[in-house]
């Protein structure tokens, strides 16, 4: 560990804080913020899918005020071009009459970027974000122009109201460390959301965390430790899903098409170390990954027809999936 | 890290208590394991007997048992690691014990605070209770494998007195079944009854003397060995309780006038000089043909015997079977011969239950000769031509219940009853759905409709049908798989139309 690497009641504390912050406007969705912490966290990006009216986008958007980040939404439509969103080259004149062509950088360029309802846009408009989403660099032209850290997509779908738009592509979606069910609040929390809202006054969201603290913290989460019999459970659900594998789960066989790809055990593994670190561990167990396993894995399986004609939801196949890889508790 | 250190260290030291009481566990498991493997080789002894299983295979199974109990205990000893894995799961301490195990040399400064913390939190836990004494699987194979050899030792306790495990259980309870069991406990009585002869010979003499004197009479003369054996058997069939006099090893009295016998030779030349044959004693015990057959036979002079039960009763059943076997054949003819003769009231050949007539269940041979009897009446009766209107059903209804031939008559009858009776039913039911008429209404519940149709089982026709279904009806993410559901169909169908 370094001298700057934060200690970790600090890195704890640090999370905390950022936490009650956002709490302060969004009533509930305990686990929706915790996703989205851990994806920043964890270098990773966040889905969010859940229907119209449930504060998906003002969760994104208190995030971004609680941190001292760069933020940036983009409304996704179908008329939305690729350039629309990582910029274009303009020609400009400088004070000698003389013209040049200039890289206008577009919205991408942020820590924060918010593509809300990403499935409206055409897939060349989605395709235009992977490159940023994977490699952290935008091409335009000739030139490649790098993005600065901490870059965190969070794109938000509406399950509803399909006509006119286009469901991301695998590629796109294994790109996204989780994909978040946002669900609908509880009684209470209800209540408690038509009572903030209807306040005179808003509370006003501070900036809590500046940009070199999360970087910190994220350094931090790099160095929690993963035991080896932790990482084997990330790998053994991962094969689990893939019904080509010896190793596959019987319902994989039935009703996947495509089980998950690497980038599964490793969001597993990455998220797990952040939710260890939120915890106030230094190691990550098979609980934490256990608990991240459908967020970070439901979006990277593709059912056949027979899951769709059966009514198999990815989580359903997946919860049990968990329930039958071997453990040292289930084992022994 | 040196054992002084991992003993100070409470991280180590619980892992190594857990370890420890792990090991327990196991060690239990396999000696349960290795106890049931002794005792299954105990059962096949006392299964087999030691013609057929000597008893050192027993010792080998046992030795064999233990030490691949002892293998398995060594091979599956888990490690450290290992331990702290079930210890984390079973605990609920979030894998901070095993990561702590598993990073225990590395000296980075994460993992040195993960010790730090994973030890603090080990000094609280009692590593016991993640191994709680429990009873093993193999507890169960060893109570199974106790209670079949205590169901062999009993079973051949009762073929057999005392135990010799000579012979094996098959064969110990074919001789049951065959009779030869007396002969077998008369053979292995006799050698220790001689020996109880020579030891009490003093004793007895002066027991005899005293009762002699204490009657005022002389006692009367015995039957013979057979029944002095048979008397000590069973003395309540006699009435009067045993008493020690009565052994083969006491100086029987003899007839008035004769000399008190001394001994068994005594007693067989007595019977010799009197004419009377040879009773049963040790010389035709240890003989080896005709000994256990007359001793069988003396053993079935007694009624109360359990094994000439035992025997009469499988002899019945025996006589039953084959009767049967004998009478199902000819039961048609013999049933329309008794009926037609019965009909012209003639009587019925030499008036015995003939093959195919019913014969009376529940009398035991010794009444065989009073059913013969009876059988004659009831020819007899026949012949009167008293029952000649019923008999031409087959057989008489006194007589129903009572045979195997009339049974079958009237299971045969009852059958075409029912025939009847179906068919009666089946014309009902085809006139009313002839005349029947009606609307049906279904009702359904609105609501999201989903495709659940499974392909294979239904065999649906959608192609057939000529229905249309718009693209955006169908939600984008599930287009793909409509149109594979589609093209499914179309060449289900193209298959189905040649």
């Amino acid at each position: 560990m370094t001298s700057s690497d934060p200690s970790l009641p600090q890195a704890s504390q640090q999370i905390d804080v950022v936490r009650r912050e956002i709490g302060k406007l969004i009533v509930g969705h305990q686990e929706v913020v915790d996703g989205v912490l851990i994806a920043l966290l964890a270098g990773g990006h966040v889905l969010l899918e859940g229907v119209p009216g449930l504060g998906k986008t003002t969760l994104l958007r208190t995030l971004s005020r609680a941190l001292q980040l760069k933020y940036s939404r983009i409304q996704f439509t179908p008329d939305l071009m690729p350039a629309d969103i990582v910029g274009s080259m303009i020609m400009e004149t400088d004070g000698n009459g003389i013209k040049n062509l200039r890289f206008q950088s577009g919205p991408v360029f942020a820590h924060l970027v918010l593509a809300d309802e990403i499935n409206r846009a055409t897939p060349k408009t989605q395709s235009a974000l992977l490159e940023a989403m994977q490699e952290r660099t935008v091409t335009s032209g000739t030139v490649t122009h790098e993005l600065e850290d901490p870059f965190l997509v969070m794109a938000t779908q509406n399950p509803l109201e399909m006509e006119g738009t286009y469901p991301l592509p695998e590629a796109q979606l294994d790109r996204f460390l989780m994909k978040i069910l946002v669900r609908y609040p509880t009684r209470q929390e209800l209540d408690l959301i038509v009572q903030r809202t209807m306040a005179a006054s808003q509370p006003q969201i501070e900036r809590v965390v500046d940009r070199a603290q999360i970087l910190e913290v994220r350094r931090a989460a790099r160095e929690v430790l993963v035991a080896p019999h932790v990482r084997d459970f990330a790998t053994s659900l991962v094969l689990a899903t893939q019904p080509e594998q010896a190793e596959a789960h019987a319902l994989a066989k039935r009703y996947i098409r495509y089980g998950s790809s690497p980038r599964g055990a490793q969001a597993l593994i990455l998220g797990g170390r952040v939710l260890a670190l939120m915890r106030g561990r230094w190691n990550a167990s098979i609980d934490d990954l256990s608990e991240l396993a459908l967020p970070c894995l439901r979006h990277r399986i593709i059912l056949n027809f027979d899951a769709h004609a059966e009514g198999k939801t990815p989580d359903s196949i997946l919860t049990e999936i968990l329930a039958a890889i071997p453990t040292p508790a289930r084992t022994h | 890290m040196n054992g002084q250190g991992r003993e100070a260290n409470p991280l180590t030291a619980a892992v190594d208590r857990a370890r420890r009481r792990c090991r327990a566990n196991q060690a239990l498991a396999e000696a349960t394991l290795a106890a049931a493997v002794t005792v299954a080789g105990l059962a096949l002894l006392l299964l087999l007997g030691r013609t057929w299983f000597p008893a050192p295979l027993v010792a080998g199974i046992a030795l064999g048992g233990v030490a691949a109990a002892g293998w398995r205990w060594w091979r599956a000893r888990p490690s450290s690691y290992r331990v702290s894995q079930i210890l984390d799961a079973r605990l609920h301490v979030k894998d901070q014990i095993s990561t702590a195990v598993y990073f225990l040399e590395e000296p980075h400064p994460v993992a040195v605070e993960q010790r730090g913390a994973a030890t603090r939190l080990a000094a609280t836990l009692e590593p016991e209770s993640a191994f709680p004494f429990t009873v093993p699987r193999s507890g169960y194979a060893l109570a199974a494998m106790a209670l079949l050899a205590a169901a062999l030792l009993t079973m051949r306790w009762w073929l057999e007195k005392p135990l010799r495990l000579e012979a094996s259980l098959p064969e110990l309870a074919l001789r049951a079944i065959r009779g030869e069991d007396a002969a077998g406990q008369l053979a292995e009585q006799q050698p220790r009854e001689q020996a109880q002869k020579n030891e009490g010979a003093n004793g007895a003499d002066e027991q005899a003397a005293q009762r002699r004197a204490g009657d005022g009479r002389p006692e009367e003369t015995t039957n013979g060995p057979a029944e002095g054996d048979q008397r000590q058997r069973d003395p309540a069939a006699k009435g009067e309780g045993l008493t020690p006099g009565d052994e083969w090893g006491d100086p029987l009295p003899s007839d008035a006038g004769e000399e008190p016998i001394q001994s068994y030779e005594d007693m067989l030349e007595r019977d010799a000089r009197k004419g009377l044959p040879k009773a049963p004693g040790k010389d035709d015990a240890n003989g080896a043909k005709d000994g256990p057959e007359k001793e069988a036979n003396a053993g079935s002079d007694d009624p109360n015997s359990l094994m000439n039960k035992l025997r009469d009763a499988l002899s019945k059943m025996l006589g039953k079977l084959g009767q049967k076997s004998q009478g199902e054949g000819k039961q048609q003819s013999a049933a329309a011969a008794a009926g037609d003769a019965a009909e012209k009231g003639e009587p019925n050949g030499d008036g015995n239950p003939g093959e195919g007539q019913p014969q009376g269940d529940g009398k035991d041979g010794a009444e065989s000769g009073q059913s013969g009897e009876a059988s004659n009446k009831a020819g007899g009766q026949q012949s009167d031509g008293q029952n000649a209107g019923k008999s031409g059903e087959g057989g008489s209804d006194a007589d129903k219940g009572q045979g195997a031939g009339n049974t079958e008559g009237d299971k045969r009858l009852r059958e075409a009853r029912q025939l009847e009776a179906l068919g009666k039913l089946s014309e009902l039911y085809g006139r009313r759905l002839a005349a029947m008429s009606g609307e049906i209404t279904v009702e359904t519940q609105p609501g999201p409709q989903t495709l659940r149709t499974p392909l294979e089982q239904r065999q649906a026709r959608h192609a057939d049908s000529g229905g249309e279904v718009s693209r955006d009806q169908i939600p984008l993410a599930y287009q793909s798989y409509v149109k594979e559901y589609f093209e499914k169909v179309r060449q289900a169908s193209k298959k189905q139309a040649p």
